[in-house]
């Protein structure tokens, strides 16, 4: 029972985190439908630049990590504008073969740059264990869970509350429309990828501090967090966060009970289920009329 | 500006798709307070003619005026704030976002929060099933629902020229006459209005003026009295 019990709070753990990693991956494949392969890359330039900043430059931590949002938003926004927008509107391969010949670019960059070496980002936050009970939890974990937790619950506020969210929706929709009440478009595009970009770079350094990061390991990254967008039925952020909850938990009780070897195919055969039995995803809600 | 001054002009204007010339040097001009109609067979160039003057589309040729001033070149959003709005063709609401959530983005333009809800008000009371389901995702109204909602989005950002495109498209008569209605009063209230119709003889009975295209010209224009009584021009081009 013990055992259940920490497989399960390691398993929330881990899904909060995958929710996080795939935060950034809802705004752009989930609203505003582009298929981006290279959002684990730029989850790892986050963890990169977050390690150079604090472990090689010795920085504050909070301090690189806002240089970290400027950075990737900056970046998110110029591949938009200058990549993205070339193939805006011409079906999804255009975009998928961009986004992967990106990915490819960005992760060779990088091992060109940092090399193979795993690194970790120098954080403030205790390893001290915390014990609760029959479960035991590194306080930097916890804090990372609650961190978790607020970027979900402002991104979702972003979306749903305010005129720019709305914006955003209306611009995924239907584009033309919203050019015709005034919303200009090419700047919508513009700003969510950048915000997507900032999310998967902060996620990055967020974690890069618990695991390690490595300059290989954005496809996998990428994966994982289309598993959760596809489970949580694109683009919702209580769906992101119920998918990631279901891959964590999914991967820590089969690591625990089962067997560690294919603890990471098992996210892939959760979507295969999910979309013979419900293509839209667990948690979408469409307004098709019959 | 008196009765007289063309509120929009369009001079000598060409668009093309592609390779493909959709309007071959369109003439036309609307004063203010007028209600204009543009008819013709289908593939005329009528909304092509509509999503240039909105800025969807740049003229290859040619010129579009607007009280006076050149807006060929003119971004979309800067030519909302101009004052014209456009309800295009197939109403193209949001449909996974709620009845009310469209209605507030007309206004998307309008920094003037009291101004908006004003607009919001008088929205609703022209059009009041449309407060009953402010809620609902607008996807799930029905087709004449949709439409009153394309409409009313378009009155929120205050215009002072309406370019419809088909508003009475599947419409059931009597709705079709509810909406009809609507323009009257609209035009009453000092909004001048550029009308695509399918349907001849209502457009004809909202509008003062009707220009018919062919091909991507204009080859016939005249008073809706004129054309009415016109029996081989509505014969010839319309099909009436
Ligand atoms: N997006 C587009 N790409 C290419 N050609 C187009 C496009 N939209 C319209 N056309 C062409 O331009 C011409 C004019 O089209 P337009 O939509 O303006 O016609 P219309 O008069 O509004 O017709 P309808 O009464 O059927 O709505 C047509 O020949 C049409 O095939
Ligand atoms: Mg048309």
């Amino acid at each position: 029972m013990d055992l259940f019990l920490q497989l399960v709070a390691n398993g929330l753990v881990l899904g909060a985190f995958y929710a996080l990693s795939a935060l950034g991956l809802t705004l752009v494949f989930g609203l505003m439908r582009v298929v981006n392969f290279a959002h684990g890359e730029l989850y790892v330039i986050g963890g990169l630049f977050g390690w150079a900043l604090t472990a090689v430059f010795g920085w504050n931590y909070f301090l690189a990590l806002v240089v970290v949002v400027i950075v990737l938003g900056i970046l998110g926004y110029l591949i938009d504008q200058i990549l993205i927008a070339r193939v805006r509107g011409q079906g999804e391969e255009p975009t998928i073969l961009l986004t992967i010949g990106l990915s490819i670019f960005i992760a060779n960059t990088a091992l060109l740059i940092v090399g193979t070496t795993p690194v970790t980002v120098a954080s403030p936050f205790a390893s001290k264990p915390l014990i609760l009970g029959p479960v035991v939890i590194t306080q930097a974990r916890l804090l990372l869970v609650v961190i978790c937790a607020v970027l979900i619950a402002a991104a979702n506020l972003l979306i749903q509350k305010t005129t720019l969210g709305r914006a955003m929706r209306a611009t995924f929709q239907d584009p033309m429309a919203a050019q015709l009440v005034g919303i200009r478009t090419p700047r919508i595009y513009g700003f969510t990828f950048a915000l997507g970009a900032t999310l998967a770079g902060a996620a990055g350094m967020l974690l890069g501090s618990i695991y390690v990061v490595e300059a290989s390991t954005g496809g996998i990254i990428s994966l994982k967090a289309f598993v959760v967008v596809i489970l949580g039925g694109m683009g919702s952020f209580a769906g992101a966060v119920a998918g990631g909850l279901i891959l964590g938990l999914t991967e820590a009780l089969w690591g625990g009970y089962v067997s560690t070897g294919y603890v990471d195919a098992i996210g892939f055969a959760l979507v295969i289920v999910t979309l013979l039995v419900r293509p839209y995803g667990l948690f979408s809600r469409r307004a098709e009329r019959a | 500006m008196n009765a007289q001054t063309n509120i929009l002009e369009l001079r000598n204007l060409e668009v093309c798709y592609g390779k493909l010339r959709a309007l071959n040097g369109i003439n036309l001009q609307i004063r203010e307070g007028e209600i204009v109609a543009l008819l013709g067979a289908n593939g005329a160039g009528k909304s092509t003619a509509l999503r240039a003057i909105s800025g969807l589309l740049a003229p290859a040729s040619g010129d579009i005026l607007y009280c006076g001033k050149s807006i060929a070149k003119r971004r979309p959003d800067l030519i909302v704030r101009d004052g014209i709005a456009h309800s295009p063709e197939e109403r193209h609401i949001w449909p996974e976002l709620s009845v009310r959530e469209n209605l507030s983005l007309g206004a998307y333009c309008c920094p003037d929060r009291s101004l908006a809800e004003q607009r919001f008000e008088s929205v609703l009371q022209r059009f009041p099933r449309l407060r009953e389901r402010l809620s609902q995702l607008a996807g799930l109204l029905s087709g004449g629902e949709q439409q009153m909602l394309a409409i009313g989005r378009a009155l929120m950002s205050g215009p002072k020229l309406l370019l419809l495109d088909e508003p009475s498209l599947g419409l059931s008569p009597l709705m079709s006459q509810e909406v009809l209605g609507a323009l009257r009063e609209l035009c009453q209230q000092g909004i001048t209005i550029l009308i695509v119709e399918q349907n001849v003889h209502s457009a004809l009975s909202v509008a003062s003026r009707a220009y018919v295209f062919e091909t991507g010209r204009v080859v016939g224009e005249g008073s809706a009295a004129d054309m009415l009584g016109n029996p081989d021009l509505l014969r010839a081009y319309l099909g009436a």
